[in-house]
């Protein structure tokens, strides 16, 4: 059902259309104060057609919380029942001013989003349209244009988390949106279906399922459907990756019951094998540039963290504080690695610095896990059993922001999408 | 047994239809031998018990074999244990040295800036030794970057995928800093950077200079490796071969030894 409001959706969304000539997505903003916080004054929308209800919770509400979510902006408080004025924003201290339309056009809603500065200079204007079911992503879209139309950067509303759920009795894998709406199941397999990864391109996952009984690799399209086993001749075939660089997988396989790291083509030709130490070696993970490939092992006693050049060469450690380091994931520039450690017994997340070599830890209450990057390198999804149950959460990385994304039975391995759109 | 012993019983019935003392001999002859052979089977009876003792034994000795296997089982498993919390000692300690390196390193360019800042007349006094040839270009007005620094940002453009920055930011480092301890990474990470770049003979040359500019390196190894996958890449396999050989040879217990190996295998050459 959603699959099909998906592919309405990319029907009725029209090209972006310029209100008029001089509204490009060009600014006139001085972009180093985009790096400080601006201020935006947003008023309640004009509306023909359509009531505030059809719209509050579907759009404004994702659009606002984007917005101030964004580390861009923040909304600036409007008194109510004032006509909007440069001197009202002024008081206010508004920087800029996000006037919004909407109207019904048949089914479908069109939402016109203008951007100006307070002396009323236009910044950025676009025109959305949709059927009710796509108002969301329109929210996330808006979002997205306005924060590309001060930094050139589209933030992380668009990008998607894949997950693992048991909330229909089975794991499957699921998706859902950055803020945590509209999730929806991808797979539906009737048998433990766990640990999604993104392919580069955002078009299909690689997870693990025991469909066939045992466990093996499967490719899926984010859109769901058809699922292909990726055949490798192995045991194991778990914590499959994509390279963002090719169409090789990175995952771990097992000859006679000893764990190491393999990469394999897509279509299952072309096995190597990358470790050959004795001891367990799990969760790879390719580095943004595909050069490299971080890992776990226990070769000196307890699970660490090391880094290998992708044919296996080059080994070195790089986790040293904690004495329990696992799940490896890197950030969108090369630079930092995001990881579960285990501190005065109990898991934490922990980034550190490749370059530097400094480490921090982040989050709270409970056992925290699994961390994966925002797109944007802004944010960091994890799971958590702080309520008592495993869920994902998503938080900033200096670990503000903490925010839960799922509630439904359990959720566990929370994997970003790769890119912003 | 006993099916033979009743077969013969049959042949010695069927011999009595009509009888000579040439066919009594012969059945005096045969009952001797029965008489030999029912001995014969009381012996193997009487030996049973001897064969019970022996299985007991052989038992007991399976037991303490497998005990002892057991024994070496663990004490394989206690070794294992040991070696892998040495490896990870050693890990430790080498993380330590790596940052120790950095700040030594950073820490003598410190000192060095503070040198040639102080006496202005310092450089005029270098000027006034003979020029030895052309050589004396160096690199270019030193920008004061530290080689800490300029390794730093050559692994971020690295990191990155901007592998010309970080080549050229390499490059620097090995240029200004030839002696300091990050130079053999530096030259390490020029040659990872060509080959990420696909750039196999170049990768092939760095890697050279890895191994005889810095022979003592820990990269050395992975340098030659890689200078073997290089080959293979460009389709030069039978240099591929001799180079993963090499790295056999030279470096026999290291984990590249056993990337060597399995490449070989690949390539459906034995090796030890």
């Amino acid at each position: 059902m959603r699959q099909t409001a998906f592919a309405v959706l990319a029907l009725l969304l029209f090209p972006a259309v310029p209100l008029c000539a001089q509204t490009q997505i060009t600014s006139t903003i001085d972009p180093t104060k985009a790096a400080s916080v601006l201020r935006i004054a947003i008023p309640s929308p004009e509306m023909t057609g359509v009531t505030f209800t059809d719209v509050d919770a579907p759009l404004f509400k994702p659009l606002t919380r984007d917005i101030s979510e964004s580390g861009i902006f923040a909304i600036a408080p409007l008194p109510p029942n004032v006509t909007i004025t440069p001197e009202v924003l002024q008081r206010i201290n508004a920087q800029l001013l996000l006037k919004l339309a909407v109207k019904k056009e048949g089914e479908d809603f069109v939402l016109e989003a203008r951007l100006s500065d307070a002396t009323g200079a236009p910044q950025f204007g676009k025109k959305y349209r949709g059927s009710a079911a796509a108002l969301t992503r329109i929210a996330h879209m808006v979002a997205a244009d306005l924060v590309r139309s001060l930094n050139g950067k589209p933030g992380p509303f668009l990008s998607q988390i894949a997950f693992a759920s048991d909330r229909d009795g089975h794991w499957e894998i699921w998706l859902m949106d950055w803020d945590g709406g509209n999730q929806r199941a991808i797979t539906h397999h009737g048998a433990l279906s766990i640990l999604p990864s993104w392919s580069p391109d955002n078009e299909r996952m690689v997870y693990t399922s025991f469909a066939g009984g045992t466990s093996e690799m499967y490719v899926i399209s984010r859109r769901g459907g058809a699922r292909t086993r990726i055949s490798t001749g192995l045991a194991l075939n778990t914590s499959a990756t994509f390279s963002p660089v090719s169409n090789d997988i990175a995952f771990v396989g097992s000859v006679a019951g000893n764990p190491d790291i393999y990469v394999i083509k897509d279509d299952g030709s072309n096995r190597r094998r990358l470790t050959t130490a004795s001891s367990i070696e799990s969760t790879p993970e390719w580095s943004p540039n595909g050069r490299q490939i971080s890992f776990t092992s226990g070769r000196s006693g307890s699970p660490q963290i090391y880094v290998m050049d992708a044919e296996g060469t080059n080994v070195r450690r790089i986790s040293f504080d904690g004495d329990w380091n696992d799940d490896a994931t890197w950030s969108p520039d090369g630079e930092q690695i995001a990881y579960t450690s285990r501190v005065n017994g109990r898991f934490q997340i922990r980034v550190a610095n490749l370059i530097t070599g400094e480490s921090r830890i982040l989050a709270g209450e409970g056992s925290n896990e699994q961390p994966t990057w925002s797109p944007d390198g802004k944010w960091l999804a994890f799971q958590s059993n702080r309520s008592g149950k495993w869920q994902i959460y998503r938080m900033r990385i200096d670990g503000t922001g903490i925010e839960q994304l799922t509630s439904s039975g359990e959720n566990k391995d929370p994997d970003w999408s790769k890119k912003s759109e | 047994m006993m099916r033979k012993y009743i077969a013969i019983a049959a042949v010695a019935l069927s011999a009595t239809a009509c009888v000579s003392t040439s066919d009594v001999e012969k059945l005096q002859s045969q009952i001797s031998d029965l008489q030999d052979q029912i001995a014969q089977l009381k012996r193997t009876a009487s030996s049973k018990e001897e064969v019970q003792n022996v299985n007991t034994k052989i038992a007991d000795q399976t037991q303490q074999l497998l005990k002892s296997n057991a024994q070496l089982v663990t004490k394989v498993d206690s070794i294992e244990e040991r070696m892998n919390s040495t490896q990870g000692s050693v890990e430790q300690t080498n993380y330590r040295l790596d940052r120790m390196v950095q700040q030594l390193t950073q820490a003598q360019h410190d000192i060095e800036e503070l040198k040639t800042a102080k006496p202005a007349a310092a450089p005029a006094a270098v000027s006034a030794a003979p020029p030895s040839s052309a050589e004396v270009t160096v690199a270019p007005a030193t920008s004061g970057e530290s080689p800490v620094d300029l390794y730093q940002t050559a692994y971020r453009d690295y990191q990155r995928g901007n592998y010309d920055l970080a080549i050229a930011g390499f490059k620097e480092l090995v240029q200004k800093a030839p002696k300091s301890d990050l130079a053999d990474n530096a030259a390490y990470w020029i040659g990872e950077s060509y080959y990420s770049q696909k750039k196999y003979r170049e990768a092939i040359a760095q890697f050279d200079s890895v191994v005889t500019g810095y022979p003592k390196s820990d990269k050395v190894a992975s340098a030659l490796l890689k200078k073997g996958y290089a080959y293979i890449q460009l389709g030069e396999k039978n240099m591929g071969i001799v180079q993963l050989q090499y790295v056999l040879h030279e470096h026999p217990t290291s984990p590249e030894a056993a990337k060597a190996r399995e490449e070989l295998k690949r390539l459906g050459v034995n090796s030890k």
